[in-house]
C-alpha cells in the first residue's frame, strides 16, 4: 500500500485512532497540579459522578490531592461530607489550607452497611458539592454501581478512597486513580478515565502546588534529630 | 357573614374509629369488619351507629345489641365514648381553623364563619371542596350546610340527612325561601312543643312563619320565635369562639397488641397528620415531639424526635421516624401510642424558589444531617470548628450540624496534619529514633507545645514532622518529661 493509500485510509470515518476522542468540556475543578489537570478528561476532578482513589498508605498526600477542589467548593458555599474517615479531619490543618470548615459534615458510622447507606444518601440528596468516602472493606460491583447512580442522581461528586489491592476489581466509577509515592514523591496513575486509555504514572512532586509536602520548607530551621531536641 | 356548618351524624362511630385500631396484619392492611357503637343502659344496649360493612349485612341503628349479634355473629360492638367524641370535635375544629379564624363548636356540629376567607381560597365552592378533602383525609365524614346565619347553616346541614338535595344559600334575601320547606323537627325544641305543633298541622317553617307572633310566644314560650328569628337573621346570634389548645396530644389504642412497626405506620401517620394540622392552624411549628409506646404490663418506651428547625411537614417526620425505628427497634408489642408535643414555636415558612438557591441547599444539608443522625446516632454526625487552644487535641471541637460555628480568629497555625489520631499512639523507639513501619526521618521540628497546666490536662511536647521509608509523612511528638516516649499524633495525608 502506498503512502497516499494510507492517508486516505486514515481519513475514513470508520477508523478511530486512539487519542482522537473529543474531549468533553473542561468543566472539572482544577486539581492544583497542571500535569494532572492535563491528563484528566475534564481538566480537573469531575464535578459529578464517582471517582475512585486507590491508595495503600496513609500520609502520602492522598487527601491533599483534593484540597484545591475542596477549597474551591467551600468558596462557592457548597458543603462537603466526609463519610467514615479513618481519622479525625483536623480543623486547623483544613482551615490553614483555606477550607471553610463550617461547611464540613463528618459522618462516622459504626458499621460497613451504614457507611454505604450514609454515602448513598449523601450523594443522592444533591445537598453536598462533594462526598468523600473511605471504605476499608471490599464492596461488590453492584454496590459501586449504586454509589455511581446516586452520584449521578444527586449531581454530586463522590470521592471513594479504597485500598489499592482493589485496583484489579471491576468498578463502575468513570475515573479510577491509583495514588502512590515513594519517599519524597507523590505520583498518580489514571487507571481508568472516560474516552482515553489509562495514563502513565504522573509524578506530582515537582509541582510547586503540592500543598502539604512543599509548604513551609523555609520554616524548617534544621533537620532536627531527637538529640538536637533534647534540652 | 357566611357560615358553613359541619354536621357529624356519625361522630360516635368515627371518633372511635379514629382512636381504637383493629390490629392490622403484617402488610399493614386491615380487613374490613362489621363495627357498631352502642349506648343506653347495660341491660339493654341499643346501637347508635353502624359502619358500612355492618349496614350491608343488615345491622341498623336502633337495634338491640343482642338482635344485631344474632344477625351478624362477628359484629364488633364498642360502647359509645363521649370523651373521645369531644376530642374528635376538637380535631375537626382544628382542621376547620386552617380555613378561618372564627370557628365555633355546637352539639355534634362545627360552625365556621368564612366570609373573610373566601378570596384566599377562591370562592365558597372551592373552600367547601378543600374542607371536605381535609376532613376525609382525617377520617371524618360530615354533612355541610351553607347559610348567612349559623343556625340556618346547621339546620340545612341536618336536613341533608333526610333530603340530600337541599341547597344552601349565600344571600340573606333568599334565606327565608330556602328555610321554608324545612321540617320543624330539626330545631332543638322540647318534644312537647314539637308534638303540639304537629298536631296543629304545623310541621314546616313555612307553616309557622305567618302565625301571629304574640299567640305563638304565649303558647310555646319565647324560644320558638327566638330560634326562628336567629335562623332568619332578624336578631343577632353570637357564638362562642373555639380556641386551639396550647399543646398537642393524641392517643391511639389497639384492639389487639401490634408487634411490628409496619402495623403502626398508618396510625402514626394519622397522628402526625393531626399534629401537622394543629400546627398549621396555630401558625406554628415544632422542633421536638415525643411518641410514647405503651407495651403490656405498665411497660412504656418513649421516642423523641428533634429537628434543627421548627417544622411542620409530616413526610419529614415520618422519614426520620422510620430511620430511628430501623436503628432501634420497638421494645415489644404495642397496645397504645401517645403523641405529645409541648414544643410549639412560631413557624417561619420557607421560601421555595425554582432554581436551587444557596438557602435551599443549606436547608437540604440540614435535612439530610437530621436523617443521618436519626439512623446513625447524634454523636456520629457532626461538624468541626476551631478552638483557641494550642494543645493539638484541644484546638478543635465538634459542633452540631445545624449549630452556627463560633468565629475564632483564624490563628496562623504552623503546619498541621489533615488526619489527627483521636488518641496519640505510642511508638517504639530504637536508639531514640521512633519507628513506624521502619525508622522515621525528621523533616521539620521541633515545635514545642507546653501549655494547659491550669486545667489538669497539661501538654509538654516537642512535635516533629517525620517520614518513614514508605513515604508516609507523620506528625510525632516526644514527651518532654521522662521517659521521653514517642507518640504518633497525625498523618499529613
Amino acid at each position: 500500500m502506498d503512502k497516499t493509500g494510507l492517508v486516505s485510509l486514515l481519513q475514513s470515518p470508520h477508523i478511530w485512532r486512539m487519542g482522537d476522542f473529543p474531549r468533553p468540556d473542561r468543566t472539572g475543578w482544577p486539581t492544583g497540579f497542571e500535569a494532572l489537570d492535563a491528563e484528566l478528561p475534564e481538566g480537573g476532578w469531575p464535578k459529578q459522578g464517582l471517582t475512585e482513589l486507590l491508595c495503600d498508605r496513609i500520609g502520602i498526600g492522598e487527601v491533599s490531592l483534593l484540597l484545591h477542589a475542596l477549597v474551591a467548593l467551600t468558596a462557592e458555599q457548597r458543603s462537603i461530607a466526609w463519610v467514615n474517615p479513618p481519622f479525625l479531619p483536623y480543623a486547623p490543618a483544613l482551615s490553614n489550607a483555606g477550607i471553610d470548615i463550617s461547611r464540613l459534615l463528618i459522618v462516622r458510622p459504626d458499621a460497613h452497611a451504614e457507611t454505604l447507606w450514609a454515602a448513598e444518601q449523601s450523594l443522592r440528596s444533591g445537598a453536598f458539592g462533594a462526598v468523600l468516602l473511605w471504605l476499608k472493606q471490599d464492596v461488590d460491583y453492584p454496590c459501586l454501581r449504586r454509589l455511581q447512580l446516586a452520584a449521578e442522581a444527586g449531581r454530586s461528586a463522590g470521592f471513594l478512597y479504597r485500598h489499592s489491592m482493589f485496583a484489579t476489581q471491576p468498578s463502575s466509577a468513570p475515573l479510577r486513580v491509583r495514588v502512590d509515592g515513594t519517599a519524597n514523591t507523590l505520583a498518580v496513575t489514571l487507571l481508568k478515565r472516560r474516552g482515553l486509555m489509562a495514563s502513565r504514572r504522573i509524578d506530582l512532586t515537582a509541582n510547586p502546588h503540592v500543598v502539604e509536602r512543599a509548604a513551609n520548607t523555609s520554616s524548617i530551621r534544621s533537620i532536627a534529630g531527637p538529640r538536637a531536641a533534647r534540652h | 357573614m357566611l357560615w358553613i356548618a359541619l354536621h357529624l351524624p356519625e361522630l360516635p362511630l368515627q371518633s372511635i374509629e379514629a382512636r381504637l385500631y383493629p390490629a392490622p396484619d403484617r402488610s399493614g392492611t386491615q380487613t374490613p369488619f362489621a363495627h357498631a357503637i352502642c349506648e343506653g343502659p347495660d341491660t339493654r344496649p341499643v346501637l347508635c351507629a353502624v359502619n358500612a360493612v355492618g349496614r350491608a349485612l343488615g345491622v341498623r341503628v336502633g337495634q338491640t345489641v343482642s338482635m344485631a349479634r344474632s344477625l351478624v355473629e362477628t359484629l364488633v360492638v364498642t360502647p359509645r365514648n363521649p370523651a373521645w367524641e369531644d376530642e374528635a370535635l376538637v380535631r375537626i375544629a382544628t382542621i376547620a381553623s386552617e380555613f378561618t379564624p372564627t370557628v365555633s363548636l355546637a352539639q355534634a356540629c362545627v360552625l365556621l364563619e368564612v366570609s373573610t376567607s373566601l378570596t384566599l381560597f377562591g370562592g365558597p365552592a372551592k373552600l367547601l371542596q378543600l374542607l371536605r378533602v381535609s376532613l376525609r383525609h382525617a377520617g371524618y365524614r360530615s354533612l355541610t350546610g351553607v347559610a348567612p346565619t349559623p343556625l340556618a347553616a346547621s339546620l340545612l346541614a341536618r336536613a341533608r340527612m333526610t333530603s340530600p338535595s337541599i341547597r344552601g344559600t349565600l344571600d340573606i334575601a333568599q334565606l327565608a325561601d330556602r328555610l321554608a320547606g324545612l321540617p320543624l323537627a330539626l330545631f332543638d325544641w322540647p318534644n312537647k312543643t314539637l308534638t303540639t305543633l304537629s298536631q296543629l298541622g304545623i310541621t314546616r317553617v313555612r307553616d309557622l312563619a305567618p302565625l301571629p307572633r304574640d299567640g305563638v310566644s304565649r303558647r310555646f314560650g319565647t324560644q320558638v320565635l327566638n330560634d326562628l328569628d336567629r335562623a332568619l337573621g332578624r336578631v343577632p346570634d353570637p357564638r362562642p369562639s373555639f380556641s386551639l389548645p396550647e399543646r398537642f396530644s393524641s392517643r391511639i389504642e389497639f384492639m389487639r397488641e401490634v408487634d411490628h412497626f409496619e402495623g403502626l405506620r398508618f396510625p402514626i401517620r394519622r397522628m402526625l397528620g393531626e399534629l401537622e394540622s394543629f400546627l398549621r392552624a396555630r401558625g406554628a411549628g415544632t422542633s421536638a415531639f415525643t411518641l410514647t409506646f405503651e407495651h403490656s404490663r405498665e411497660h412504656r418506651s418513649a421516642l423523641t424526635l428533634s429537628m434543627q428547625h421548627a417544622s411542620r411537614q409530616r413526610e419529614r417526620w415520618e422519614s426520620q421516624l422510620v430511620e430511628r425505628v430501623t436503628r432501634t427497634p420497638l421494645a415489644g408489642s404495642v397496645s397504645a401510642i401517645t403523641l405529645a408535643c409541648e414544643d410549639v414555636k412560631p413557624y417561619q415558612a420557607e421560601n421555595l424558589s425554582w432554581l436551587p438557591t444557596q438557602h435551599a441547599l443549606d436547608h437540604q444539608v440540614g435535612e439530610l444531617s437530621e436523617k443521618l443522625a436519626a439512623r446513625l446516632g447524634e454523636e456520629r454526625v457532626f461538624g468541626i470548628q476551631l478552638k483557641d487552644d494550642h494543645r493539638p487535641e484541644q484546638s478543635w471541637r465538634t459542633k452540631g450540624p445545624g449549630e452556627a460555628s463560633q468565629r475564632t480568629l483564624p490563628a496562623p497555625w504552623p503546619r498541621r496534619p489533615i488526619w489527627l489520631l483521636e488518641a496519640p499512639r505510642q511508638l517504639p523507639d530504637r536508639n531514640q529514633v521512633p519507628q513506624l513501619k521502619g525508622e522515621l526521618a525528621f523533616l521539620a521540628g521541633p515545635e514545642r507545645i507546653e501549655t494547659g497546666w491550669w486545667d489538669g490536662k497539661p501538654a509538654r511536647r516537642d512535635y516533629f514532622i517525620a517520614e518513614n521509608p514508605l513515604g508516609e509523612t507523620v506528625w510525632v511528638y516526644r514527651e518532654l518529661h521522662t521517659p521521653h516516649h514517642w507518640f504518633l499524633h497525625g498523618y499529613f495525608a
